[in-house]
């Protein structure tokens, strides 16, 4: 029972990371975590599967690093690696296609142990990977076009023919979803510092672990480096050919943290405790955002704008009266439907400008970018609000920078 | 054998170099305007644009260029005239010969084989084949110091203090020719001292006159180092001179141990940007983030040599040698300087780090089987390269390497001379490209300068923006369109998006002169005139 001990703590303290707080850290819901609230009806409720798979997918991390290097110690180390760092923690928290793959992946490699263990696994992996790099998609035709134009009253049109097509545009697609997937900064320091637009940069690995990842390369032997290889080789294919990008490459932590617990195994002493010191105060420097609710980046999917307004406009609308909100918030009926307990009969959504909207007596919900243009609705020269509204609320959406108004006309 | 292959991949990296060098880039950009021009002033009057003799470093427009390469330019500029082909000239002659040198570097820490799959590596490498087609003084601060990279090693194997000497020299002169070895060269060394002392003290009393006469040389660039000439363009790009917060700043918020921790954040900035520079991503995929430091549709290296590196890496990690510790010194070090800069991947700041890179790549691929299959994958991704780079590129980049002012220039010499011309000088810089495709006399821009003040009083200590308005009839300055175009018997040259073409089509007192179209049909310069 004893040697139950150590996994059975990692596992704990994992849990306790996982659960605390579970339905409000991160604030706000996403639109796919709202989709499957016709299942489960509040927060805790939707993002408890995940937190469930992703205790399982530590506990099956730990058997399968067990089978893999036959250490104990290696095992142990690397499960508590995963247990704490903001990655697995982040994915395991919200709805997240990373955390299942995860999970699929290490099935598999436990089931499949005897078949995935081999040398021509890599092999298999770079061809499966080269195919899916050169076999084109559907739907390049109009980038093409554009820029064949542009190239080809200044070049031989048989040239431009050869150098721009589907092939080679299929090619630079799969090659950029490829390499951005191997690109530090999205590991270690959320994008940056090439962070892309429209994605949601996020901490996945913290400082200090990368000295113990190199540490751990040097020091990984030939016979444990053939699963550590066919497992990237197969996850980037994986990856590439779904063109996945972001959290959803959770799959990739397994090396990552198999590497560092080598490194931390094989490191000296005096350098594994300075840099473990370093590694704490990284991990309660995190920590103390996350918990917080300050490390949602720009591009978040979730909406907790929705939590304040839902409330407001059950404050503020009088019985019977007509709410109008402008579908220009984004997905507006799906996340005031969760909210507000699908009592949205009285609830029109669509774009609107107020000025031309000819019936009285409603309740207004409406949007004003940070960055208007003099003909948005709301707009007046001098930056107020325009004098014939009574303005009700004012909420500030942070990831679509954007001011929400709920206000009726005078 | 080795002989002759190495010789084919001389004549095909000269190739990727000297072709079309006076057209292609398209465009000419305004730093190697300067370069060429102040080379020009060098040559003719022994006097800089402001007509500093013999400057130590050339501030035009304050960037304090460092001198190597205009000194060496000066007379090839002289005899071959002034030209883009002239000015350029030094850069790609230094290509070619680092291609050689390379081969010699990869020869000496492995073989002959590890030495042309090395040379052939930077002769089709993207970044190589750029740096060498403009006017970089940075590409020339390169091949200094990867030769003297090459005759360390050979020191350290003969312990000859000729090769001490000589790898000293061409260290102290990489450090003359551009920022980032003034960096990287003394941490090298010092590091490379560290690694191979012993040999070092064997013979310490013949070193002593060799490190006196580079001491020497070494004078001129340290009393430099202390003066704002010598420092402003580092110091002002430097990430610590910025007023901004570091990235995971959270605005509204107080600083603290666990939170907004300026220190921890710097921390974290400066490891992201140096780690940048060994990114997959930015080496192989995405390239330096600056349309004129890019090629359309490229990265620095080919993708597929991802594997090449990665199993050189491998390789030397089981087995490596003094050597090969050194390289990895010189690429550990190579990054610094930019990464202490506020850029995101600065393939120019950074250039240093690309020779090793290719240096690995090469041995990588020399140890790998089916090399038939390398030399195939190679030649296919060095055709759609050079399509990229000699067609699209140069109708989609143009803008940004300052195109149109040759033409632009040309047109301007067509007018009376007596004639009033306004010059829409938005960049504060047009005034380099007249002088050069011109081609004035030093002499005349001088007199424009020495009415400024006595330029000895601040070339070296003043950095802020000096430079006269006017070349004879010509001003070049901010044009206010609205109080200006009433000006009659004013001819206005205006970048083509800050005039639409409604103020002279519809207006009979604004006749247009020319039009300057970019290869890609959008509007250059218009040039207009008030009747």
């Amino acid at each position: 029972m004893r040697k139950y001990f150590p996994i059975l703590a990692i596992l704990i303290i994992s849990s306790i990371m996982r659960f605390w707080n579970l339905g409000n850290i991160p604030l706000g819901l996403s639109l796919d975590e709202i989709e499957l609230s016709l299942l489960l009806p509040t927060p805790f409720l939707i993002r408890l599967p995940f937190a469930l798979m992703g205790i399982l997918s530590i506990y099956l991390f730990y058997r399968l690093v067990r089978k893999v290097f036959n250490d104990d110690k290696i095992a142990l180390i690397s499960t508590l690696i995963l247990g704490v760092i903001p990655w697995h923690v982040t994915e395991s928290r919200i709805m997240s296609w990373g955390i299942i793959l995860l999970l699929i992946g290490e099935i598999l490699a436990l089931f499949l142990f005897r078949f995935v263990n081999k040398k021509n696994n890599i092999y298999l992996g770079i061809i499966l990977l080269l195919v899916c790099v050169i076999v084109p998609v559907s739907g390049l035709a109009i980038k093409v076009n554009d820029e064949r134009l542009v190239v080809v009253n200044n070049s031989p049109k048989v040239l431009s023919r050869i150098f721009i097509n589907k092939l080679t545009e299929n090619f630079r697609l799969r090659e950029e979803t490829l390499f951005t997937n191997l690109d530090f900064g999205n590991y270690f320091f959320a994008g940056h510092p090439r962070e892309r637009g429209g994605i949601e940069e996020t901490q996945k690995l913290l400082l200090f672990t990368l000295p113990f990842i190199v540490l751990g390369l040097f020091k990984l032997g030939k016979d444990k480096s053939q699963f550590l290889f066919s497992w990237i080789i197969i996850s980037l294919f994986v990856l590439t050919f779904f063109n996945l990008q972001g959290s959803q490459t959770l799959i990739l932590i397994f090396p990552f943290v198999v590497l560092a617990a080598i490194g931390i195994v094989n490191a000296q002493r005096i350098l594994v405790i300075l840099v473990l010191i370093f590694g704490i105060f990284e991990s309660l420097y995190f920590y103390n955002l996350y918990f917080s609710g300050l490390t949602e980046s720009q591009f978040s999917p979730r909406r907790p704008v929705y939590i304040e307004l839902s409330a407001k406009i059950k404050d503020i609308k009088r019985e019977g009266e007509h709410v109008l909100v402008n579908d220009r918030i984004g997905n507006s009926k799906e996340f005031l439907s969760f909210y507000l307990k699908k009592n949205i009969e009285e609830f029109d959504f669509r774009i609107f400008d107020y000025h031309k909207e000819s019936e009285t007596g409603k309740l207004f919900v409406d949007v004003f970018p940070d960055d208007p243009i003099s003909n948005e609705p709301l707009y007046t020269k001098d930056g107020a609000w325009p004098d014939n509204l009574t303005i009700l609320s004012v909420l500030y959406d942070v990831g679509k920078r954007q001011k929400v108004v709920i206000y009726r006309t005078k | 054998m080795t002989k002759k292959l190495l010789i084919t991949v001389l004549i095909l990296g000269a190739i990727l170099r000297l072709s079309w060098l006076g057209t292609i880039p398209s465009g000419f950009f305004r730093d190697e305007a300067a370069i060429g021009y102040n080379a020009y002033s060098i040559f003719k009057t022994g006097a800089d644009e402001f007509g500093m003799r013999l400057p130590l470093v050339f501030r035009s427009f304050e960037v304090f260029f460092l001198p190597a390469y205009l000194y060496i330019s000066a007379p090839i500029v002289g005899l071959l005239g002034l030209s883009e082909f002239s000015t350029r000239l030094i850069s790609t002659l230094s290509g070619i010969a680092a291609i050689y040198i390379v081969y010699l570097i990869a020869k000496n820490i492995w073989d002959k084989k590890a030495g042309i799959f090395a040379a052939f590596v930077l002769a089709i490498s993207p970044w190589h084949i750029f740096y060498s087609r403009g006017t970089f003084e940075g590409n020339l601060g390169l091949t200094l110091f990867t030769a003297g990279f090459y005759f360390w090693i050979r020191f350290l194997q003969k312990l000859n203090t000729k090769h001490f000497l000589f790898s000293g020299i061409l260290f102290a002169l990489s450090m003359y020719s551009y920022q980032a070895e003034r960096v990287v060269v003394p941490l090298f060394i010092i590091s490379a001292l560290i690694v191979s002392f012993n040999n070092f003290w064997k013979i310490k009393t013949k070193l002593i006159l060799p490190i006196i006469i580079l001491f020497i040389l070494m004078i001129p660039l340290l009393s430099l180092t202390f003066k704002p000439g010598g420092y402003h363009r580092a110091v002002g790009v430097s990430i610590f001179s910025q007023i901004t917060n570091p990235p995971g700043w959270i605005s509204d918020i107080s600083p603290g141990v666990l939170i907004n921790n300026k220190t921890y954040l710097r921390v974290r900035e400066v490891s992201s940007l140096y780690l940048s520079y060994f990114s997959p991503r930015n080496l192989f995929n995405f390239g330096d983030y600056n349309r004129q430091r890019s090629v359309e549709n490229s990265s620095v290296f080919y993708s597929f040599m991802i594997i090449g590196l990665v199993f050189g890496i491998w390789k030397i990690i089981k087995k490596g040698t003094v050597n090969t510790k050194l390289l990895m010194l010189w690429l550990v070090f190579a990054p610094v300087p930019a990464a202490l800069t506020g850029d995101p991947f600065h393939t120019y700041r950074a250039l240093l780090v690309f020779i090793p890179f290719s240096i690995l790549i090469g041995y990588g691929f020399s140890r790998l089987s089916y090399q038939k299959i390398f030399l195939g994958v190679s030649l296919i991704s060095l055709s759609i390269f050079v399509f990229n780079y000699f067609f699209v590129t140069q109708v989609t980049r143009a803008h940004d390497w300052d195109w149109g002012y040759k033409e632009m220039s040309s047109f301007i010499n067509t007018l009376p001379k007596d004639q009033k011309i306004v010059i829409n000088d938005l960049s504060t810089e047009s005034y380099i490209h007249y002088l050069f495709f011109n081609k004035v006399e030093p002499t005349i821009y001088q007199k424009e300068v020495a009415s400024l003040g006595n330029v000895s009083d601040y070339y070296y200590s003043d950095p802020s923006e000096i430079r006269p308005t006017k070349i004879d009839s010509l001003e070049f300055r901010k044009v206010d369109w609205p109080t200006e175009r009433g000006n009659t018997k004013t001819v206005f040259v205006m970048w083509g998006d800050t005039l639409p073409d409604s103020e002279y089509e519809n207006d009979p007192k604004v006749r247009l002169l020319k039009k300057i179209s970019y290869p890609d049909g959008s509007d250059a310069f218009k040039i207009v005139e008030i009747i």
